[in-house]
């Protein structure tokens, strides 16, 4: 669903769309990113005053209205649907986006149960058969085709589908590149499916970016970026409760304060907390959210 | 309802702040630290969540801080990933050359540099993982201007703490207007 927001956003601001709201008019924005909405100081001009740019302003590039999106899911909802299950937009905006989403369908992903809650098996209509290697190949097939027919230069490849319950690691098996990929080729059960698109990205040379909390960053795919010398960033999006706390432990540690308890509740209802609701899976979440953990 | 309530031993996202401040903690000691989860359909993509800091304070004194934030998790999360895209397409990019040495060297393959927007970041081998927020924005802020030639921002301000500066200045004002 984050994916179909992030598709519908930039093209509600490509199109400069406005929609009604009880408050009144919207208009498309893109608030929350750093890059598009918020200024650096400069420095001062002769008089004092202090002169502010936008950070994307500062050096060229990407603006996200450029981007050309492609996706998988598990999933076969096209994004004009997705975008109305989701229940994230203003029904006016989503009425004005469905014309524009409404023929993306995402590509057929990979699915293996063991790794998500049960209860995502009910919408894993869209998924790729054959073995690993396969299925890898097949991903790996989808960044080509995809980077040829559009003529990109680079083709970024992010995480943000459901978390998966943590990988083991085990020597031999994807401690290392050259153990990772026969792990693949031999289709061994503990190959994660982020796993195999992080590896298929870093054989395709593009950045792969993990926006969830689980450990697709076995040391394999490590010393395999290693290896390649492709770019790969996790864990997990850093968006509310975990955001407020690195401030605020920062600010009271740094006034001299000592936090002696930190305790956070959280509901939700989306698909992410609907697959968190399963135990392998919410330890993934309290792992990135907390740190290494022991249960006591 | 009875809540699944865990107690945790150690806390990643704060041990770097934790650990810089050794007049409040002792080696190895760490605020308690819980984290609950619960899946209520009814809030959808509108995610609650409650955070309660208690801290002690001057003279064993103690501070509560309770908050509530509710968001729509997908519209906070979103503009992360244009974040998170740019950046490292921006960072493909850049590349750095050591005084004295030829060669012209890209960021390291684990991309720490966008620790901002990740909540657990992975930083190369041996490196420290910094979770302060500011501090991340301080790097990517600090790194592009080094990309225009401009020195980093130390904040210290100096142009409006010296009587002498702000005569400067406020001649300058008169001048233009």
């Amino acid at each position: 669903m984050k994916g179909t927001t992030c598709v519908a956003g930039s093209i509600a601001n490509k199109l400069g769309l406005t929609w009604e709201t009880k408050d009144g008019t919207q208009k498309a924005n893109y608030w929350g990113s750093m890059l598009m909405s918020s200024t650096v100081k400069l420095g001062c001009d002769p008089c004092g005053n202090a002169v502010y740019t936008p950070m994307n302003n500062m050096l060229p590039m990407m603006d996200p209205s450029d981007i050309v999106y492609s996706g998988w899911d598990i999933n076969d909802m096209n994004l004009a649907d997705a975008m109305k299950r989701s229940k994230v937009l203003d029904y006016d905006l989503q009425q004005k986006l469905y014309p524009h989403m409404k023929d993306v369908k995402p590509l057929p992903s990979i699915y293996f149960p063991d790794f998500i809650a049960a209860n995502q098996r009910e919408r894993a209509n869209n998924v790729l058969k054959g073995s690993k290697k396969e299925q890898m190949e097949q991903i790996r097939k989808d960044i080509r085709d995809f980077k040829a027919v559009n003529s990109l230069d680079k083709v970024i490849v992010l995480w943000t589908a459901n978390t998966e319950r943590f990988s083991d690691v085990q020597s031999g098996l994807n401690d290392t590149a050259d153990a990772l990929l026969s792990s693949i080729d031999n289709g061994e059960d503990e190959v994660s499916p982020s796993t195999i698109f992080a590896v298929a990205s870093i054989l395709e040379k593009c950045c792969y970016i993990n926006g969830s909390p689980q450990n697709t960053f076995v040391p394999g795919v490590i010393d395999l970026a290693l290896r390649e010398k492709v770019f790969i960033a996790g864990d997990d999006f850093k968006s509310g409760q975990t955001k407020m706390k690195s401030v605020l432990t920062d600010f009271l540690v740094s006034a001299g304060i000592k936090p002696v308890s930190i305790v956070s509740y959280n509901h939700l209802g989306n698909n992410d907390g609907k697959n968190l609701d399963s135990a392998a899976q919410f330890r993934s979440k309290e792992i990135s959210k907390v740190g290494y953990v022991s249960l006591a | 309802m009875i809540l699944n309530v865990f107690l945790y031993e150690q806390s990643n996202v704060v041990d770097d702040m934790v650990a810089s401040n050794r007049i409040l903690f002792e080696e190895d000691e760490k605020p308690d630290h819980v984290v609950v989860i619960k899946y209520v359909p009814h809030v959808a993509d509108s995610k609650r969540a409650m955070d309660e800091y208690t801290s002690e304070i001057f003279m064993g004194g103690t501070n509560t801080i309770v908050m509530h934030n509710t968001c729509e998790d997908s519209l906070l999360a979103t503009p992360l990933i244009y974040d998170l895209v740019i950046l490292a397409e921006l960072c493909s990019r850049i590349t750095v050359q050591k005084e004295g040495t030829e060669e012209w060297e890209s960021f390291h393959p684990v991309l720490s540099l966008l620790s901002y927007m990740l909540k657990a970041p992975l930083v190369p081998d041996g490196a420290p993982v910094v979770n302060a927020l500011f501090t991340q924005r301080c790097a990517v802020v600090n790194v592009l201007r080094a990309c225009l030639g401009l020195a980093p921002d130390n904040h210290m301000g100096l142009e409006h703490r010296f009587q002498s500066s702000l005569n400067d200045q406020a001649r300058k004002r008169t001048k233009y207007t």
